[in-house]
Parts: C-alpha cells; structure tokens; sequence
C-alpha cells in the first residue's frame, strides 16, 4: 500500500462530439507530491480536471484515487476553480467553515481551524465581510483557504491566481506553499504561467495541445525556498518554456 | 452630489408624485359631481368609524382581510415554496406535473370562484382561503422553480467537489442561492392576493374590505366608501409588503445595497 499512487489517471480519454479533448492520458501522482500541470491555453487542462473532481465523465479510462474510482464524497478532496466559488449569501467566515460543517466536525476544532486559516490568508480583520463586499483576488483568497481548511488528501487547483496582481500572486504562491507543507496534502496545480510551476512543484507534468497527452514529466530538485533569479531556476523554466514553444 | 442631498431628493420626488396624484383626484372630483373628492373620503371615513358597516367597527372588516390574506399567504408559502424545489431538484416530477401546472398556471384566480363557493359555500372562510391561495401560490411556485433551476453551475460544482450530497447541496447551497427569487415570488403573489381577498369579499362575505367595497354599490352610489376601501387596501398591502421586504433584509443581508 505504501508505494499505491494518490492519484492514478489510467488511459483517459475524453471526447466531446467529434472533438478529442484527452487522448489516452495516463499518469502516476505520489501521495504529498505537488505537481504542477502546465500547457498552452486551451489545451485541456481543466477538462482534465473535471475528470478528476468527477464533474464530468471520462468517454474511456479511469481515475483512481488511493486505489478506487475518484468520488468528492468518498475522498478527502477539495478544487480551486479559476473563477472565484465563494457562496454571496455567506460571510468569510463561514465560507471557510462551509466545508467543514458539511464534514459534521465537532465545533471547537471548526473555529480553531477558521481562524487558524483566516489568519494565513491574512483575512482575519474581513471574517464578518461578504464576498460582495470584496475584491476577486480577496474572493479566490478565501476559496483556497477554504480547500485548506479541510487538510485535504488531495488538492486540485485550477489556474487560481489568473486575476491576482503579481504581488499578491507571490504572496498566495508562498501561502500555498506553507498550507501544503502544513497540511502534508497532495496538489495538483494547473496553470499555464511557467515560473509559477517551476517556483511552485516537485514534478511538471507538460501537456500537447489538442488532442491532449503528456508531453514529458520534469522532476524539479531545486531545493524550497526557490528564487526566480537563481540560475538553475531559470535553466528550468527555460527548459520548459522551450518545450512548449516547440509546438 | 453626496449620498445624503441625493436620498433627500428621491424623497422629495416621492412626496411630490403623491401631491401630484392628491391633486388629480381633486380635479377629477371637482369636474365629476358623483366621484367623491379626497376629502369626501376622509370625510366617509370618520362617519364609518361613528356608523359601523353591518354592526362590525372598521377595525373587525381590516382585520377580516388581513387575516384571510395572512393564513392563505403561508399555506401558499408553505406549498408554493415546496412544489417550486420539487420542481426544481426532481425532474420526474417536473415533467409529470409541469404540464398541469402550466395548463392551470393561466387561470384567473376569480375563475374559481363559482366552484369554490359551490363545493365549500358563500358563508364558510374556507372558499375564500382557497381563493386567495390560489392566486398566490402560482407567483411562488414559478419564482421558487427559477431560482433553483438557475443557481450558478459554479456554486453547484463547488459543492460537489467539496462533498455535499443532494440534501446538502440543496439546504447549503440552492435554496439560499434562491431566498431572493422566492421572495420576489411573495410580493407578486400577494399582490394577487390582495386582488383576490377583495373580489371574494365582494362575491361572498359579510366583512372585509372587499366588502364594504361592495356595500359602497349597494342602492346609490357611494363612491367615497368605495375610496375608503381602496385605500384601506393600498394601506395594508404596503404595511404587509414592508414587513416582507424586512425579513428579506435579515434573511439576505448579502444584497444590501449598504453592505458595499
């Protein structure tokens, strides 16, 4: 059981119409990996994702989570969507707790873990705001310290700093860091931003464009925490940049 | 212009639209010798209050309307509200009884009266209840359904990927996502209530605003009671309306303008 993959995508193929998104995508993901998916827009990348949360169903193979077919309610999962998913009607607060009510957690440990969470995505001060009342950078904020606020197995985020100014993006990049470090969970970040995969993950995954396969896995070795300048950082990013542009 | 000078306008103008109304019902009482003016009507008030209609104080045929209109509101509340999320979350139930519904839906409410006093009778509150039921509910049903139906696929989606079930999902996510839509679906409905407690008064009551309507027909016109009604009617459906609009203010104090 020990070497069982957290993840396993096993010959997934996903069509819509006559259109081939996903074209027998297979891959292995270790449990406490954090692995970044990157590939040129429109490639397929959130609809790889859908496949994983279940939103949408594979046309053929298979998606394992700790060995059985992935299921949002079976496994200890949480997504952050490129939009932000905060629900209006409810305050920050309770948009971090949204998720652990759901889980029926005793009381005392659902305020320890909102406040705990708040303050790593520096919103205590804003707990009784509404999201209306909020930017969508401050929105996307409090979605993923909602996915964190469960410790979560497995955590998939889509794209989730694509309306973030750069500041905060760095910001948020180390936060996610610190929560995944934290939380020991496994991630799976999808982005199109180079830098971004390379400062965040362990391993990229690079995608084709349509029909969609894994072009290569890179194992990033650079030691946390990384510096954009360093060379090494730039030979990586690099490396995978070329990749892309080779298509 | 600042936030207050401009609030002192808005209520300026509405003071001024109501002058404005005042004032052309008194040009139209002034060229018409049987329309009574609004000072007649204060006027028929007062005597109404000195002569009771049939016995009964004015306060006792307010009263009868108000209550008529409050116990079919929440029955219609209860099960427009029900039938909506049924429609909404089953769509075997959708696509059996969506049909009916929409068949029914058209319907004036006051095309049931002569069933309803038939089956129930003139004398028994009963037809009168499920008169204004009727005319309400349908509003609730439709705007229950909508806000269910069209809850944002992105709050859904966050839901499921965070473990709601369908129960969940429902209490969490699409009825609070439709508390606005259902209300809306309230104040449309009452305001057919309103239309329907009057005309079943008129049909079928020995109190109520709809019938001190009727009595303002009965021998020589008596316009200024007629007046009396009416504004009886607009008085209660307001004080009903606000207190509507305050609970929808605690229940959803997300869509406070002033929460920005």
């Amino acid at each position: 059981m020990g070497k069982q993959p957290k993840v396993s995508a096993q010959h997934l193929t996903k069509k819509f119409g006559d259109l081939l998104v996903l074209d027998d995508v297979s891959f292995d993901i270790k449990k406490g990996e954090f692995v970044c998916i990157v590939g040129p827009t429109g490639c397929g990348k959130t609809t790889f994702l859908n496949l994983l949360v279940k939103l949408i169903e594979p046309t053929s193979g298979r998606v394992l989570i700790d060995g059985v077919p992935a299921d949002p309610r079976k496994h200890n999962m949480s997504c952050v969507f490129q939009e932000p998913s905060t629900f209006p009607w409810l305050t920050v607060e309770d948009n971090i707790k949204f998720n652990l009510q759901i889980k029926k957690m005793d009381k005392q440990e659902i305020q320890r873990r909102t406040d705990h969470i708040l303050e790593m995505i520096g919103m205590t001060e804003q707990r009784k705001a509404y999201p209306g009342q909020l930017s969508v950078s401050a929105e996307q904020r409090i979605v993923i310290g909602r996915s964190f606020a469960m410790y979560p197995d497995l955590l998939l985020m889509d794209e989730p700093y694509g309306q973030m100014d750069i500041k905060l993006r760095y910001y948020l990049e180390d936060a996610v860091l610190d929560l995944w470090r934290e939380t020991e969970s496994t991630v799976i970040f999808i982005t199109h931003n180079i830098e971004e995969a390379v400062y965040l993950s362990q391993r990229c995954l690079v995608m084709t464009p349509k029909p969609t396969t894994i072009k290569a896995s890179i194992d990033n070795p650079l030691p946390y925490p990384r510096n954009v300048s360093d060379p090494e950082f730039i030979k990586l990013r690099e490396q995978i940049t070329d990749m892309i542009k080779w298509w | 212009m600042s936030k207050i000078k401009k609030e002192v306008l808005y209520y300026g103008l509405s003071v001024l639209a109501v002058i404005l109304v005042l004032a052309g019902w008194w040009a139209a009482a002034a060229a018409n010798e049987n329309l009574a003016s609004p000072a007649d009507t204060v006027e028929r008030f007062f005597r109404l209050v000195e002569n009771p209609i049939m016995g009964k104080p004015i306060y006792v045929h307010v009263l009868a309307s108000v209550r008529r209109i409050l116990v079919a509101f929440v029955a219609a509340s209860i099960v427009g509200v029900g039938l909506g999320v049924c429609f909404g979350i089953f769509p075997t139930f959708r696509r059996m009884f969506w049909p009916v519904f929409a068949i029914l839906r058209p319907v004036p409410p006051l095309a049931w009266i002569p069933i309803v006093i038939l089956w129930f009778g003139v004398v028994e509150d009963t037809s009168k209840y499920i008169i204004i039921f009727i005319g309400i509910v349908m509003a609730i049903v439709i705007n229950t359904y909508a806000g269910i139906s069209e809850t944002d696929p992105l709050y859904l989606n966050a839901g499921k990927v965070l473990g709601a079930n369908k129960w969940q999902t429902l209490l969490h996510i699409t009825l609070p996502n439709s508390i606005p839509a259902i209300f809306a679906g309230m104040k449309t409905g009452l305001s057919t209530g309103w239309m329907s407690v009057v005309a079943a008064e008129m049909i079928a009551a020995k109190e109520g605003i709809g019938f001190l309507i009727n009595m303002s027909m009965k021998t020589t016109p008596d316009t200024a009671l007629d007046f009396v009604g009416i504004v009886l009617v607009a008085l209660c459906s307001s004080v009903v309306s606000l207190i509507l609009t305050v609970i929808e203010r605690k229940l959803c104090p997300w869509l406070r303008l002033d929460v920005k």
